[in-house]
Protein backbone atom coordinates (compact mmCIF):
# COMPACT_ATOMS: atom_id res chain seq x y z
CA UNK A 1 0.00 0.00 0.00
CA UNK A 2 2.69 2.50 0.02
CA UNK A 3 3.76 4.77 -3.03
CA UNK A 4 6.77 3.14 -3.17
CA UNK A 5 7.20 1.08 -6.72
CA UNK A 6 10.73 -0.98 -5.90
CA UNK A 7 9.73 -3.03 -2.84
CA UNK A 8 12.05 -4.42 -0.51
CA UNK A 9 10.84 -7.96 1.01
CA UNK A 10 8.03 -7.67 3.74
CA UNK A 11 8.52 -8.41 7.48
CA UNK A 12 6.30 -11.36 6.58
CA UNK A 13 8.49 -12.43 4.34
CA UNK A 14 11.63 -12.08 6.65
CA UNK A 15 10.66 -13.66 9.67
CA UNK A 16 9.91 -17.28 10.60
CA UNK A 17 6.09 -18.00 12.31
CA UNK A 18 7.60 -17.78 15.81
CA UNK A 19 9.45 -14.37 15.01
CA UNK A 20 6.10 -12.97 13.78
CA UNK A 21 4.33 -13.90 16.90
CA UNK A 22 7.47 -12.65 18.86
CA UNK A 23 6.92 -9.08 16.84
CA UNK A 24 3.18 -9.39 17.50
CA UNK A 25 4.36 -9.69 21.29
CA UNK A 26 6.16 -6.86 21.39
CA UNK A 27 3.96 -4.45 20.11
CA UNK A 28 1.46 -5.47 21.89
CA UNK A 29 3.64 -4.89 25.13
CA UNK A 30 4.56 -1.66 24.00
CA UNK A 31 0.98 -0.41 23.08
CA UNK A 32 -0.34 -1.60 26.59
CA UNK A 33 2.47 0.66 28.32
CA UNK A 34 2.17 3.27 26.35
CA UNK A 35 -1.75 3.91 25.75
CA UNK A 36 -2.63 2.47 29.25
CA UNK A 37 -4.40 -0.34 29.43
CA UNK A 38 -7.95 1.10 29.15
CA UNK A 39 -7.18 2.58 25.86
CA UNK A 40 -5.50 -0.83 24.79
CA UNK A 41 -8.35 -2.64 25.61
CA UNK A 42 -10.55 0.01 23.93
CA UNK A 43 -8.50 0.25 20.59
CA UNK A 44 -8.24 -3.35 20.17
CA UNK A 45 -11.73 -4.39 20.85
CA UNK A 46 -13.36 -3.24 18.15
CA UNK A 47 -12.99 -5.90 16.09
CA UNK A 48 -15.33 -7.69 18.55
CA UNK A 49 -18.47 -5.52 17.38
CA UNK A 50 -21.49 -5.90 19.45
CA UNK A 51 -24.12 -8.93 18.47
CA UNK A 52 -26.47 -7.37 14.91
CA UNK A 53 -23.46 -5.59 13.96
CA UNK A 54 -21.52 -6.41 10.82
CA UNK A 55 -18.65 -5.26 10.09
CA UNK A 56 -18.31 -3.41 6.64
CA UNK A 57 -15.07 -5.36 4.62
CA UNK A 58 -13.35 -3.69 2.30
CA UNK A 59 -14.13 -2.68 -1.29
CA UNK A 60 -17.37 -4.44 -0.99
CA UNK A 61 -19.70 -3.38 -3.60
CA UNK A 62 -23.28 -2.10 -2.49
CA UNK A 63 -25.88 -1.58 -4.87
CA UNK A 64 -27.74 1.16 -3.71
CA UNK A 65 -26.96 4.49 -4.84
CA UNK A 66 -23.69 6.74 -3.64
CA UNK A 67 -24.96 8.74 -0.66
CA UNK A 68 -27.94 6.88 0.50
CA UNK A 69 -25.13 3.67 1.24
CA UNK A 70 -22.49 5.48 2.75
CA UNK A 71 -25.57 7.30 5.30
CA UNK A 72 -26.38 3.14 6.02
CA UNK A 73 -23.00 3.15 7.42
CA UNK A 74 -23.75 5.27 10.22
CA UNK B 1 -14.81 5.64 -1.67
CA UNK B 2 -15.04 6.79 1.89
CA UNK B 3 -12.50 7.93 3.99
CA UNK B 4 -11.92 10.03 6.78
CA UNK B 5 -13.75 10.01 10.30
CA UNK B 6 -17.06 8.37 8.26
CA UNK B 7 -14.72 5.17 6.78
CA UNK B 8 -13.92 5.04 10.71
CA UNK B 9 -17.58 4.95 11.71
CA UNK B 10 -18.33 2.69 9.37
CA UNK B 11 -15.90 -0.18 10.93
CA UNK B 12 -16.87 0.75 14.73
CA UNK B 13 -13.64 2.60 15.44
CA UNK B 14 -15.60 5.99 16.11
CA UNK B 15 -18.88 6.67 17.23
CA UNK B 16 -19.51 9.76 15.31
CA UNK B 17 -18.06 12.10 12.55
CA UNK B 18 -19.70 15.63 11.51
CA UNK B 19 -19.16 14.95 7.60
CA UNK B 20 -18.80 12.26 5.07
CA UNK B 21 -15.64 12.68 2.68
CA UNK B 22 -15.14 10.60 -0.30
CA UNK B 23 -12.69 9.86 -2.99
CA UNK B 24 -14.74 10.04 -6.05
CA UNK B 25 -13.20 8.57 -9.96
CA UNK B 26 -12.90 11.16 -12.32
CA UNK B 27 -15.75 9.00 -13.85
CA UNK B 28 -18.12 9.45 -11.05
CA UNK B 29 -17.52 13.08 -11.17
CA UNK B 30 -20.86 13.94 -13.58
CA UNK B 31 -22.66 11.41 -12.19
CA UNK B 32 -22.34 12.79 -8.77
CA UNK B 33 -23.03 16.19 -10.32
CA UNK B 34 -26.54 15.07 -11.39
CA UNK B 35 -27.20 13.80 -8.12
CA UNK B 36 -26.63 16.62 -6.71
CA UNK B 37 -28.85 18.99 -8.89
CA UNK B 38 -31.48 16.18 -8.56
CA UNK B 39 -31.15 16.13 -4.79
CA UNK B 40 -31.87 20.22 -5.14
CA UNK B 41 -34.98 19.31 -7.58
CA UNK B 42 -36.41 17.24 -4.75
CA UNK B 43 -36.33 20.45 -2.59
CA UNK B 44 -32.84 20.25 -0.31
CA UNK B 45 -30.81 23.18 -1.36
CA UNK B 46 -27.39 22.24 -2.26
CA UNK B 47 -24.92 24.72 -1.60
CA UNK B 48 -21.27 25.45 -2.51
CA UNK B 49 -18.99 25.98 0.30
CA UNK B 50 -16.43 28.24 0.26
CA UNK B 51 -12.59 27.31 -0.73
CA UNK B 52 -14.39 24.31 -2.57
CA UNK B 53 -12.68 23.48 -5.69
CA UNK B 54 -14.74 22.34 -8.61
CA UNK B 55 -15.93 18.42 -8.71
CA UNK B 56 -13.72 18.01 -11.95
CA UNK B 57 -11.17 15.46 -12.68
CA UNK B 58 -8.53 18.81 -13.26
CA UNK B 59 -8.78 20.02 -10.05
CA UNK B 60 -9.23 16.67 -7.84
CA UNK B 61 -6.71 14.98 -9.18
CA UNK B 62 -3.98 17.32 -8.10
CA UNK B 63 -5.08 17.58 -4.49
CA UNK B 64 -8.09 20.04 -4.53
CA UNK B 65 -11.58 18.93 -2.91
CA UNK B 66 -15.09 20.28 -3.60
CA UNK B 67 -16.87 21.01 -0.79
CA UNK B 68 -21.09 21.28 -0.54
CA UNK B 69 -23.57 21.32 1.66
CA UNK B 70 -26.99 19.23 1.27
CA UNK B 71 -29.71 20.37 3.25
CA UNK B 72 -27.63 20.55 6.23
CA UNK B 73 -25.00 18.04 5.52
CA UNK B 74 -21.90 18.51 4.63
CA UNK B 75 -20.14 16.61 1.94
CA UNK B 76 -16.26 16.77 0.81
CA UNK B 77 -15.54 15.04 -2.07
CA UNK B 78 -11.83 14.52 -3.06
CA UNK B 79 -9.91 13.07 -6.15
CA UNK B 80 -6.41 11.83 -5.42
CA UNK B 81 -6.08 13.13 -2.14
CA UNK B 82 -2.32 13.99 -0.67
CA UNK B 83 -0.35 11.36 0.83
CA UNK B 84 -2.65 8.75 -1.38
CA UNK B 85 -0.90 5.59 -2.03
CA UNK B 86 -0.48 4.05 -5.96
CA UNK B 87 -3.80 2.22 -5.51
CA UNK B 88 -6.09 4.78 -4.44
CA UNK B 89 -4.40 7.17 -7.22
CA UNK B 90 -4.81 5.17 -10.09
CA UNK B 91 -8.39 4.32 -9.00
CA UNK B 92 -8.75 8.01 -9.99
CA UNK B 93 -8.40 7.01 -13.43
CA UNK B 94 -10.37 3.62 -13.96
CA UNK B 95 -12.46 3.54 -16.92
CA UNK B 96 -14.09 0.71 -15.81
CA UNK B 97 -17.23 0.92 -13.51
CA UNK B 98 -16.22 0.82 -9.94
CA UNK B 99 -18.26 -0.33 -6.54
CA UNK B 100 -20.54 2.79 -6.28
CA UNK B 101 -19.38 2.65 -2.54
CA UNK B 102 -16.19 0.86 -0.92
CA UNK B 103 -15.00 2.27 2.39
CA UNK B 104 -11.32 2.79 1.95
CA UNK B 105 -8.76 0.11 3.33
CA UNK B 106 -7.29 1.30 7.14
CA UNK B 107 -3.73 1.21 5.61
CA UNK B 108 -5.00 4.16 3.25
CA UNK B 109 -6.74 6.06 5.54
CA UNK B 110 -3.20 5.62 8.14
CA UNK B 111 -1.28 7.32 5.04
CA UNK B 112 -4.13 10.07 4.39
CA UNK B 113 -4.51 10.87 8.20
CA UNK B 114 -0.75 12.29 8.38
CA UNK B 115 -1.79 15.74 9.31
CA UNK B 116 -1.69 18.80 11.15
CA UNK B 117 -4.78 17.64 13.47
CA UNK B 118 -4.73 16.33 16.56
CA UNK B 119 -7.87 14.53 16.00
CA UNK B 120 -6.02 12.51 12.71
CA UNK B 121 -3.19 10.93 15.27
CA UNK B 122 -5.95 9.81 17.64
CA UNK B 123 -7.57 8.20 14.60
CA UNK B 124 -4.15 6.97 13.66
CA UNK B 125 -3.99 4.80 16.86
CA UNK B 126 -7.45 3.64 16.55
CA UNK B 127 -6.07 2.13 13.21
CA UNK B 128 -2.91 0.95 14.49
CA UNK B 129 -4.95 -0.80 17.48
CA UNK B 130 -7.18 -2.24 14.68
CA UNK B 131 -4.67 -3.39 12.30
CA UNK B 132 -3.23 -4.99 15.25
CA UNK B 133 -6.42 -6.75 15.88
CA UNK B 134 -6.33 -8.11 12.70
CA UNK B 135 -2.76 -9.31 13.17
CA UNK B 136 -1.51 -7.10 10.12
CA UNK B 137 1.31 -6.30 12.16
CA UNK B 138 3.73 -4.69 9.87
CA UNK B 139 1.00 -2.38 8.71
CA UNK B 140 0.37 -1.51 12.36
CA UNK B 141 3.87 -0.94 12.61
CA UNK B 142 3.94 1.71 9.58
CA UNK B 143 1.64 4.09 11.09
CA UNK B 144 3.04 3.65 14.54
CA UNK B 145 4.93 7.51 15.57
CA UNK B 146 6.12 9.32 18.43
CA UNK B 147 7.40 7.75 22.03
CA UNK B 148 5.05 4.21 20.77
CA UNK B 149 7.45 3.75 17.74
CA UNK B 150 10.38 4.77 19.91
CA UNK B 151 9.67 2.33 22.65
CA UNK B 152 9.17 0.12 20.00
CA UNK B 153 12.30 0.14 18.44
CA UNK B 154 14.21 -0.24 22.12
CA UNK B 155 12.26 -3.47 22.29
CA UNK B 156 13.38 -4.88 18.95
CA UNK B 157 16.73 -4.55 19.33
CA UNK B 158 16.65 -6.95 22.21
CA UNK B 159 16.30 -9.65 19.61
CA UNK B 160 18.80 -9.83 16.84
CA UNK B 161 16.22 -11.69 14.30
CA UNK B 162 13.60 -9.33 14.52
CA UNK B 163 15.93 -6.12 14.14
CA UNK B 164 17.77 -7.65 11.43
CA UNK B 165 14.83 -8.01 9.32
CA UNK B 166 13.12 -4.73 10.21
CA UNK B 167 16.23 -3.16 8.79
CA UNK B 168 16.03 -4.86 5.89
CA UNK B 169 12.27 -4.47 5.18
CA UNK B 170 10.19 -2.17 3.02
CA UNK B 171 9.27 -0.56 6.05
CA UNK B 172 12.47 1.06 6.54
CA UNK B 173 12.84 2.05 2.96
CA UNK B 174 9.42 3.95 3.41
CA UNK B 175 10.31 5.30 6.91
CA UNK B 176 13.90 5.15 7.54
CA UNK B 177 13.27 5.30 11.44
CA UNK B 178 13.14 1.92 11.17
CA UNK B 179 16.74 1.39 10.50
CA UNK B 180 18.68 4.47 12.04
CA UNK B 181 16.38 4.33 15.62
CA UNK B 182 17.75 0.66 16.39
CA UNK B 183 20.57 2.27 16.43
CA UNK B 184 20.32 5.23 18.56
CA UNK B 185 20.69 5.82 22.26
CA UNK B 186 16.97 6.00 23.66
CA UNK B 187 17.02 9.72 24.42
CA UNK B 188 17.99 10.18 20.91
CA UNK B 189 15.82 7.59 19.23
CA UNK B 190 13.04 9.74 21.08
CA UNK B 191 13.64 12.86 19.59
CA UNK B 192 13.97 11.55 16.85
CA UNK B 193 10.57 10.27 17.20
CA UNK B 194 9.13 13.49 17.65
CA UNK B 195 10.77 15.21 15.07
CA UNK B 196 9.64 12.40 12.26
CA UNK B 197 6.43 12.79 13.54
CA UNK B 198 6.37 16.47 13.52
CA UNK B 199 6.89 16.98 9.89
CA UNK B 200 3.95 15.43 8.71
CA UNK B 201 1.94 18.10 11.20
CA UNK B 202 4.12 21.02 9.99
CA UNK B 203 3.51 19.55 6.32
CA UNK B 204 0.15 19.29 6.92
CA UNK B 205 -0.10 23.33 8.11
CA UNK B 206 1.63 24.48 5.61
CA UNK B 207 -0.50 22.69 2.99
CA UNK B 208 -3.69 23.94 4.73
CA UNK B 209 -2.62 27.74 4.74
CA UNK B 210 -1.57 27.59 0.80
CA UNK B 211 -4.89 25.85 -0.04
CA UNK B 212 -7.15 28.14 2.14
CA UNK B 213 -4.83 31.59 0.80
CA UNK B 214 -5.19 30.74 -2.59
CA UNK B 215 -8.85 29.42 -2.43
CA UNK B 216 -10.09 32.46 -0.27
CA UNK B 217 -8.70 34.80 -2.88
CA UNK B 218 -10.42 33.16 -5.61
CA UNK B 219 -13.62 32.94 -3.72
CA UNK B 220 -13.41 36.74 -2.45
CA UNK B 221 -13.35 37.26 -6.61
CA UNK B 222 -15.71 34.98 -7.21
CA UNK B 223 -18.21 33.87 -4.60
CA UNK B 224 -21.05 36.31 -5.66
CA UNK B 225 -20.57 35.07 -9.09
CA UNK B 226 -20.64 31.32 -8.38
CA UNK B 227 -23.95 32.34 -5.98
CA UNK B 228 -25.95 33.87 -8.39
CA UNK B 229 -27.70 31.33 -10.25
CA UNK B 230 -30.65 29.17 -9.33
CA UNK B 231 -29.99 25.63 -9.39
CA UNK B 232 -27.02 23.96 -8.50
CA UNK B 233 -25.53 22.74 -11.99
CA UNK B 234 -25.69 26.13 -12.90
CA UNK B 235 -23.42 27.60 -9.98
CA UNK B 236 -21.38 24.46 -10.26
CA UNK B 237 -20.76 25.68 -14.18
CA UNK B 238 -19.93 29.35 -12.69
CA UNK B 239 -17.46 27.69 -10.51
CA UNK B 240 -15.74 25.61 -13.57
CA UNK B 241 -15.64 29.27 -15.62
CA UNK B 242 -13.84 31.23 -12.67
CA UNK B 243 -11.48 28.63 -12.37
CA UNK B 244 -10.62 28.04 -15.55
CA UNK B 245 -9.10 31.42 -15.38
CA UNK B 246 -8.41 32.21 -12.30
CA UNK B 247 -7.63 29.10 -10.19
CA UNK B 248 -4.49 26.62 -10.77
CA UNK B 249 -5.13 23.50 -10.91
CA UNK B 250 -2.55 22.07 -8.34
CA UNK B 251 -3.24 23.77 -5.46
CA UNK B 252 0.42 23.95 -3.96
CA UNK B 253 2.97 26.39 -6.45
CA UNK B 254 5.74 24.64 -5.03
CA UNK B 255 5.91 21.58 -3.55
CA UNK B 256 9.40 20.68 -3.36
CA UNK B 257 9.55 24.09 -1.13
CA UNK B 258 7.02 22.66 0.78
CA UNK B 259 8.51 19.57 2.00
CA UNK B 260 12.02 21.45 2.56
CA UNK B 261 10.26 24.11 4.63
CA UNK B 262 8.36 21.23 6.81
CA UNK B 263 12.08 19.35 6.72
CA UNK B 264 13.45 22.87 8.50
CA UNK B 265 10.83 23.71 11.05
CA UNK B 266 10.69 19.91 12.21
CA UNK B 267 14.36 19.64 12.68
CA UNK B 268 14.76 16.13 10.67
CA UNK B 269 17.98 17.07 9.30
CA UNK B 270 19.76 16.69 12.24
CA UNK B 271 19.87 13.25 11.59
CA UNK B 272 20.97 12.45 8.54
CA UNK B 273 18.39 10.32 6.52
CA UNK B 274 15.89 10.34 9.07
CA UNK B 275 13.42 10.58 6.28
CA UNK B 276 13.31 9.66 2.87
CA UNK B 277 15.06 11.84 0.06
CA UNK B 278 13.62 14.69 -1.14
CA UNK B 279 13.06 13.00 -4.25
CA UNK B 280 10.92 10.42 -2.42
CA UNK B 281 9.46 12.12 0.34
CA UNK B 282 7.62 14.47 -3.11
CA UNK B 283 6.44 11.66 -4.71
CA UNK B 284 5.12 9.96 -1.20
CA UNK B 285 3.04 13.32 -0.54
CA UNK B 286 1.85 14.92 -3.49
CA UNK B 287 0.78 11.71 -6.02
CA UNK B 288 0.68 14.21 -8.85
CA UNK B 289 4.50 14.46 -9.02
CA UNK B 290 5.06 10.53 -9.54
CA UNK B 291 6.17 9.74 -12.75
CA UNK B 292 3.33 7.83 -13.98
CA UNK B 293 0.90 10.39 -12.82
CA UNK B 294 1.35 12.80 -15.99
CA UNK B 295 0.66 9.77 -18.33
CA UNK B 296 -2.29 8.96 -16.66
CA UNK B 297 -4.00 12.32 -17.35
CA UNK B 298 -6.78 12.00 -20.61
CA UNK B 299 -5.74 15.38 -21.55
CA UNK B 300 -4.05 18.76 -20.83
CA UNK B 301 -6.79 20.91 -18.99
CA UNK B 302 -8.50 23.87 -20.77
CA UNK B 303 -6.48 26.84 -20.54
CA UNK B 304 -5.35 25.50 -17.39
CA UNK B 305 -3.83 28.77 -15.03
CA UNK B 306 -0.37 29.16 -14.08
Amino acid sequence: MTPTLSRRPSLAELLSPEELTLLEQTLDDVLREQWGPDRFEAYTRVGRLPAGLTPLPTATEMTEGPIESSRSAR
Amino acid sequence: MIIGGRALVARGLRDHTKDIDSCLTARQCPGMLAWLQEKESQGGKVRICRLSAPMHPDWLSRGWSCHVEVAGDRLDFFGVPFRASDELARRFWRVNRVPSVTIAPLDELGHLKRTERPLDWADIERLVGQLRVERKTEAALRHLFGLALAEELIRLREHDALRAAVAESQLAEDRPIFRLGLQAEPDELRAMARSEMRFWEVAGELRTIAIRRRAAGFWRRHGAAIDAPDTFLARHEILIAAARTDLPVGPIDDPAGMLATARAEAGVDRWVGLLPSNEKMLDQYFPAQRPWFAAALPSEPESPPT
